[in-house]
């Protein structure tokens, strides 16, 4: 059995303070719902206790005489390769990795880790030393980031789309139903329409966006059922809807 | 004088001037990355460089002179190293943004998404086709997801800044440990973050990220199972400790074997190589010896057997994956080739198309003599203390010694990937030996006179040595950035057509929603490698080979052969670049590697391009400025094949201009 302190005090209790802790994380983290305001709670518990179970147990025994920021990189790489094969054995067993899955077998295993690892030093942590770090972290990539938000964002390059499903022709006429889309375009967008590669009308969209439908006359000559439509940009590009023959 | 280290290990950072002189550079530091992106995206094309290498050197020298000064306590070195490599991630981010956007990332987070909306790791795409049975970083991504409620993208975000911190932190334990001494792994761990792959890399998200970290602990774990001490002080761990360091090295070799092929087969050799130091210098070795041995011996054999096991269990799919990566003859003629003995492979000029300014060119190539000149000196310093070397220092010669090995290969068009790759392995070994070795020398301060190092010196001879560090410490810098990674990875630019990162934009991402509105599950979708990129990360669509139509935009004729595949595919869309046609690709091809015209200066033709508005079963739907879509019509197609047609129309048959001009 675990021995008893001088004052008293079980060295079980101390030994499990960190685990619980941990575990009370896990489960508080797994209950709050992944949405709205408690995501603020929800996120860094949840990260916490991934990083830190099991990892933390173990690399706080092993690598003791280490920093104590460097072990936590232990324990991250160690947390990392317990989800990697806890992730993998249960896709092997016909299992998805859920939150319960999660919980079932990490549970255990931290207060089995908390008994046979224990953290002796728990009382006397010291907060300093993560403070800096956290400091001068913030600080680095705190200048990156709002610089990046605050300088104007880059104009992306200009560009346009149209979407052309198909064209309906009915009788001497036809009819096709665009839907022009711009990026900062604002050019004029010219579109010649030929029929059997001989062309039949120009239409002038101007700076147009939004759905756009073009009517023009169908040839007599061509026949709908192997026609081909082309229509064609002032940029060089072509459309070839398919055509859709109504009552012909 | 050096000050006293404080005994909390704070000294310095607990100075309120040097924290505020180390945050201010910080500060500025981090302003200045940030507008290198804006600038370089507004079209500059020179003075990005300058203003992130200001920023760079802004961060770097402050910190990394207060890491490696001798009065600096050993917990302000944990954090600065921290902090260099938290500040080694900024770069990156700020070019890319949270998303994927490097080369490999999109496979990758096409996994996690599988994983996340199926439940097993599977995937299906030409580039990645090994990615299923290595799906270890993207489960503990897929883990941090499911507990902490955080978006996929959001988890994987934490997973690239944890691991990348996590490997600098090793390496500095490692060698902490090693060498008995935080000085030297802080010197150390500033050699591993000057490594080509460190920084920059063409992925963040991508095998490495995890696994190099999960080689260097379990190499650290190795080391305390074997030697059994620990960094700063004498006391030896006990034997039951040393087996629990020894199962914690099975157990990242366990795990290796389901994040990456290469660091898992990489990981084995170098513990094995140790095995075998161990072993031969057991005269010369640590008490205990036979229990080393045995500790060593039984991490290196379970390594061998749990990657042997993967790769048997997995020899076809890697065999296909890794054939031309592993063409040891192609490797040792392409070597040799660089002595003028025998013949090369297809050949590569180093940054033959690269904008670099020339102070990067050159660094990279003066980088090797500086490196290699710390390498022989390193040994040579070591060399006098063979009968006491450490056995793991030696491990780590031999793969430092992989480095300047590799760098030949740099001129094969097809292995100089594999040797970009290697370098964030080799460093490890060179980090280890040059700290070890550095040590003893800086000690007592390092001071250069009559070209001799020698401990002690006037002030004179230690502002030469200190500038002469600082130099060799830029050309490195520079030479690692430049050759490591290609400058589209690391400066957001205007549209670059046929560039993995810069052709990701606007009339891509355009595309990519035409199908994500039209095309159902399972239905192909033909495109090239740009668009493939963004449409893997959609869980709903179903990559088809894009090497089924490199005849229909390549070969003069095209018969009904070439559109069979494309019926079997269950192809709905082919997406076409008519930029094909007026530029060439920066990366050098436009599906793969393998197409005709890859790698040479010729345009594809623009009646190929065209051509594809004359197949009777290809209707174009959708445009962008350079993008068309087009709509496949499958009864057309299946009637063309069995007429044994290509469905061309007599137009384009006749070789008449399809669209004549108005």
């Amino acid at each position: 059995m675990f021995p008893i302190d001088a004052d008293g005090g079980s060295t079980l209790r101390r030994r499990m303070v960190l685990p619980l802790a941990v575990i009370a994380a896990m489960l508080i983290a797994l209950a709050l719902p992944s949405h709205g305001w408690p995501l603020i709670f929800r996120v860094p518990l949840g990260i916490f206790a991934v990083l830190m179970a099991p990892g933390w147990f173990l690399a706080n025994a092993l690598v003791a005489r280490v920093p104590l920021l460097a072990r936590a990189g232990a324990a991250v790489v160690l947390s990392a390769s317990y989800l990697a094969l806890l992730g993998y054995f249960s896709y092997l067993a016909g299992q998805r990795m859920t939150g319960t899955l999660i919980v079932c077998v990490t549970v255990p295993l931290v207060i089995v880790l908390g008994a046979l690892f224990p953290i002796e030093a728990i009382g006397s942590f010291r907060p300093m030393p993560l403070l800096i770090a956290l400091l001068l972290i913030t600080v680095g990539c705190g200048s990156a980031i709002a610089t990046h938000l605050l300088l104007p964002k880059v104009p992306v390059e200009s560009t346009y789309s149209i979407n052309a499903p198909s064209v309906i022709v009915h009788d001497s006429k036809a009819e096709v139903m665009l839907t022009v889309d711009r990026v900062r375009y604002p050019q004029a967008l010219t579109l010649i329409v030929d029929v059997n590669y001989r062309f039949v009308e120009e239409f002038n969209l101007g700076g147009r966006s939004g759905a756009v439908t073009l009517q023009f006359a169908f040839p007599k000559s061509a026949t709908c059922s192997n026609a081909t439509v082309v229509i064609k940009t002032n940029n060089g590009q072509f459309l070839t809807p398919p055509l859709d023959c109504i009552g012909i | 004088m050096a000050e006293p280290a404080a005994p909390d290990g704070l000294y310095p950072l607990k100075q309120p001037r040097t924290l505020g002189i180390v945050l201010l550079a910080l500060a500025i530091s981090g302003f200045l990355l940030a507008l290198t992106q804006y600038v370089s995206s507004s079209g500059q094309v020179d003075l990005p460089y300058y203003i992130f290498w200001t920023a760079y050197f802004l961060a770097m020298l402050p910190l990394g002179y207060l890491a490696i000064r001798k009065s600096t306590g050993a917990v302000a070195r944990t954090i600065l190293v921290v902090t260099i490599a938290c500040w080694s991630t900024l770069p990156k981010w700020l070019r890319t943004g949270i998303r994927p956007l490097y080369a490999d990332e999109f496979q990758h987070y096409r996994l996690l998404e599988n994983i996340s909306n199926l439940g097993r790791p599977v995937v299906s795409h030409v580039i990645l086709s090994v990615g299923g049975a290595f799906p270890g970083m993207e489960y503990f991504t897929f883990g941090l997801k499911v507990v902490s409620g955080v978006t996929l993208f959001g988890a994987a975000f934490c997973v690239t800044v944890g691991s990348h911190v996590a490997e600098m932190v090793g390496v500095y334990a490692l060698i902490s440990t090693v060498t008995k001494s935080h000085r030297a792994g802080a010197i150390g761990a500033i050699i591993f973050f000057l490594n080509p792959s460190y920084m920059w890399f063409d992925s963040q998200y991508a095998y490495e990220t995890l696994s190099l970290a999960m080689v260097i602990w379990g190499f650290l774990f190795a080391y305390l199972a074997v030697n059994g001490s620990g960094a700063g002080e004498g006391k030896r761990l006990s034997t039951a400790r040393r087996w629990q360091c020894a199962a914690l090295s099975m157990f990242l070799s366990l795990a290796l074997t389901l994040t990456h092929h290469v660091s898992s087969g990489y990981s084995a050799a170098i513990l094995v190589l140790y095995a075998i130091s161990v072993t031969v210098m057991k005269r010369f070795g640590p008490e205990g010896r036979q229990e080393s041995q045995i500790a060593a011996w039984s991490v290196a054999l379970f390594a061998i057997a749990v990657t042997a096991f993967r790769y048997v269990q997995l020899r076809h799919v890697l065999a296909n994956y890794l054939a031309p990566v592993l063409n040891v003859g192609e490797q040792f003629s392409q070597i040799l080739h660089v002595f003028g003995i025998g013949a090369g492979t297809a050949s590569r000029t180093p940054f033959g198309a690269s904008s670099a300014p020339i102070f990067e060119l050159v660094s990279a190539y003066l980088m090797v003599p500086i490196l290699l000149f710390l390498f022989v000196g390193a040994i040579l310093v070591l060399i006098r203390k063979w009968r006491d070397a450490d056995p793991f220092i030696i491990t780590s010669t031999v793969l430092g010694l992989a480095f300047f090995v590799s760098v030949p290969l740099t001129t094969s068009r097809t292995l100089a990937e594999t040797a970009h790759r290697s370098w964030a392995y080799s460093f490890v070994g060179l980090a280890v030996l040059i700290a070890a070795a550095s040590e003893p020398f800086l000690k007592d301060g390092l001071h250069l006179r009559r070209w001799r190092l020698t401990f002690g010196g006037s002030h004179r001879a230690t502002i030469t040595s200190v500038v002469t560090l600082i130099v060799c410490f830029a050309i490195v810098s520079f030479g690692t950035v430049s050759s490591g990674t290609s400058t589209d990875y690391r400066f957001a630019t205007p549209t670059v057509q046929g560039s993995d990162p810069n052709e990701i934009n606007t009339e891509t991402s355009m595309v990519v929603q035409y199908f994500l509105n039209h095309n159902y599950a399972h239905q192909g979708l033909i495109v090239d490698r740009m668009v493939s990129h963004q449409l893997d990360v959609l869980p709903e669509s179903y990559m088809v080979l894009n090497t089924y139509v490199f005849p229909m935009t390549y070969n003069l004729n095209v018969s009904w052969h070439d559109l069979v595949p494309i019926d079997k595919a269950n192809a709905k869309y082919i997406e076409v670049n008519s930029a094909m046609s007026r530029v060439l690709p920066t990366l050098g091809f436009w599906y793969q590697r393998t197409e005709r015209f890859a790698y040479t200066s010729n345009f594809v033709a623009k009646a190929a391009i065209f051509r594809y508005h004359c197949f009777n079963w290809l209707n174009a739907v959708f445009i962008t400025k350079n993008l068309t879509i087009y709509q496949i019509n499958q009864a057309v197609l299946q009637s063309d094949i069995t007429l044994h047609s290509s469905g061309l129309s007599a137009a384009c048959m006749a070789g008449a201009p399809p669209f004549p001009k108005r």
